[in-house]
This record gives structure tokens, C-alpha cells and sequence, in this order.
């Protein structure tokens, strides 16, 4: 069973500004030597307007020198479970057009659990290396077999 | 151009998307077409399986167009629908990556 952290996000203005902080502070865990290297700067992507406070997204964030952009979609939990998912995406074009931004978009459920996969995931991002992960166990774990980034869904109870 | 995005409908092994590029801020009503045009390129099935996506997709640029469009000049807007996300990752992407969208149409002139 997962904790969750600001369910009420949504609903909660405290609960949102909370959150927002919460993710602010996972960024800073992820590396202060590749933030700077890569010129990383948040936030990155709007949601609309300052008075849109959705979730979508609640943090994100953009190296110009990688091409790279992270955007952390947060949403209400709709069970006790693991809620997270990952997948690659392009902004400004697609594959074949070399301005456009390559983008890692991680959608999920906020806890403690969550923000540890989102680390995982965020920290070979942010240096330029690709997103390397399996599901085993019912637990993402890193996978340094892969080589890519490829989309996940992780519907699992963690693993006891 | 000075306004630009997309609409995409995505995941399922499926890409498909509806642009502008322009140099008018994109109206409500034409992102509307642009929503009703991805349900007919993917076809039935995709779009009934993307209903959610496809009406939290509306519901955003109903709440945009309410309040007069985007901001003049934000940074990059993303949205990604539904909101919690399918399974199958089957969602709706908005974009506006320059300028403004989901303006209401301009009041004409009357005598």
C-alpha cells in the first residue's frame, strides 16, 4: 500500500504550492554539477496561465545545450497503488527535425515511492545519457541492458 | 510565424496530429475542428478509446477561450490528456510552442 503525499493537491491550494516545493527539492537531489554543466533551467513549461494550477505540469524543466527537456505531470491518486508513468516525446517537432526538443514526460501520483522512480529516471536524463529501466519484481529498478527510453506502466503493488 | 502549436493524439501506436503556424493568435473554434479532425484521422475506435483525453483536451481550451486565450507571452504550453493517464498511454497532447491560442473570435462591427 502507498502513502501518498498532497492527494488533495488538486483542491488544496497549500496542498499545490507543497507540491510544486516537493518536486523543486527532488530536482535539486538530481545533480548539482550536470544542472550546471547543461545549463538546466525551471520552469520550463507553462500550464496556460499562472491561474491554471491543474498539475499539468507541476515542474519542469530545459537544457539548451542537451536539446533536453523534463516536464512532471502530477494528478490525484485513484487507488493505494504504485501510480507512475514515463515516455519519451518531442516539443517542437518530431524525430526527424533536429531543433525540435527531446523531451522525458513523467506522469504519476505523488509519494515517496513515485518521486524515488522519477529520480531514478530524471538523473541520466539530466546528463545526457538515455533513461535505462526495467519492471521487475513489480519494483522499477534501473536496467543497464537498455539503451533507450521507452514508455512503462507500473500498475504493480512495490514488491514486499 | 508568430503563433504556433499542435494538437496530437498519441500512444497506441498511433501519431497523428493537427498543426497551425501562423500569424494570428489560433481561435477556440478552430482548435475545436482541429480536435473533431484527430478523431476522424484515427479513426472511431482510437477516438472512442481517447473520449477522456479528447474531452479534458476540450474542457482546457474551454477554459482558455473563457478568459480570452493563453497568456500573450508564456513560455511553452504542454498538456497532456486524460488526467490520471490510460494504461495503454493512449492521450491527447496540446502544444502551443509560440504566441497565443484558444482566443475567442473577434467581435464584428455593427452599425
Amino acid at each position: 500500500m502507498i502513502s501518498h503525499i498532497y492527494p488533495n493537491f488538486l483542491e488544496d491550494v497549500q496542498e499545490y504550492k507543497a507540491s510544486v516545493r516537493h518536486w523543486e527539492e527532488l530536482w535539486r537531489q538530481v545533480g548539482k554539477c550536470e544542472l550546471e554543466k547543461y545549463q538546466w533551467t525551471y520552469p520550463w513549461i507553462s500550464t496556460g496561465s499562472p491561474d491554471i494550477v491543474d498539475g499539468n505540469p507541476i515542474f519542469s524543466a530545459f537544457s539548451p545545450v542537451l536539446l533536453r527537456g523534463i516536464r512532471i505531470i502530477q494528478h490525484e491518486p485513484t487507488s493505494s497503488k504504485l501510480e507512475i508513468q514515463a515516455w519519451p516525446d518531442y516539443v517542437g517537432g518530431d524525430i526527424a527535425d533536429p531543433a525540435s526538443i527531446r523531451e522525458l514526460a513523467i506522469s504519476c501520483a505523488l509519494s515517496s515511492e513515485t518521486a524515488r522512480i522519477a529520480l531514478d529516471l530524471m538523473r541520466p536524463w539530466v546528463a545526457g545519457s538515455s533513461v535505462p529501466f526495467g519492471v521487475r519484481a513489480g519494483l522499477l529498478v534501473p536496467n543497464t541492458s537498455s539503451n533507450s527510453v521507452e514508455s512503462f506502466y507500473v500498475p504493480l503493488e512495490p514488491a514486499a | 510565424m508568430e503563433h504556433g502549436g499542435r494538437i496530437q493524439a498519441q500512444g497506441g501506436n498511433i501519431e497523428e496530429s493537427e498543426s497551425w503556424d501562423q500569424g494570428t493568435p489560433l481561435l477556440a473554434i478552430t482548435a475545436y475542428e482541429y480536435l473533431e479532425n484527430l478523431k476522424i484521422k484515427i479513426g472511431r475506435r482510437e477516438a472512442d478509446l481517447r473520449s477522456v483525453g479528447f474531452d479534458q483536451a476540450a474542457r482546457y481550451i474551454d477554459r482558455m477561450h473563457a478568459r480570452g486565450g493563453t497568456d500573450p507571452a508564456p513560455p511553452i504550453i504542454r498538456k497532456s490528456y486524460p488526467q490520471p493517464p490510460r494504461p495503454d498511454q493512449r492521450r491527447v497532447d496540446i502544444e502551443v510552442s509560440r504566441g497565443r491560442a484558444f482566443v475567442p473570435e473577434p467581435r464584428r462591427e455593427t452599425e
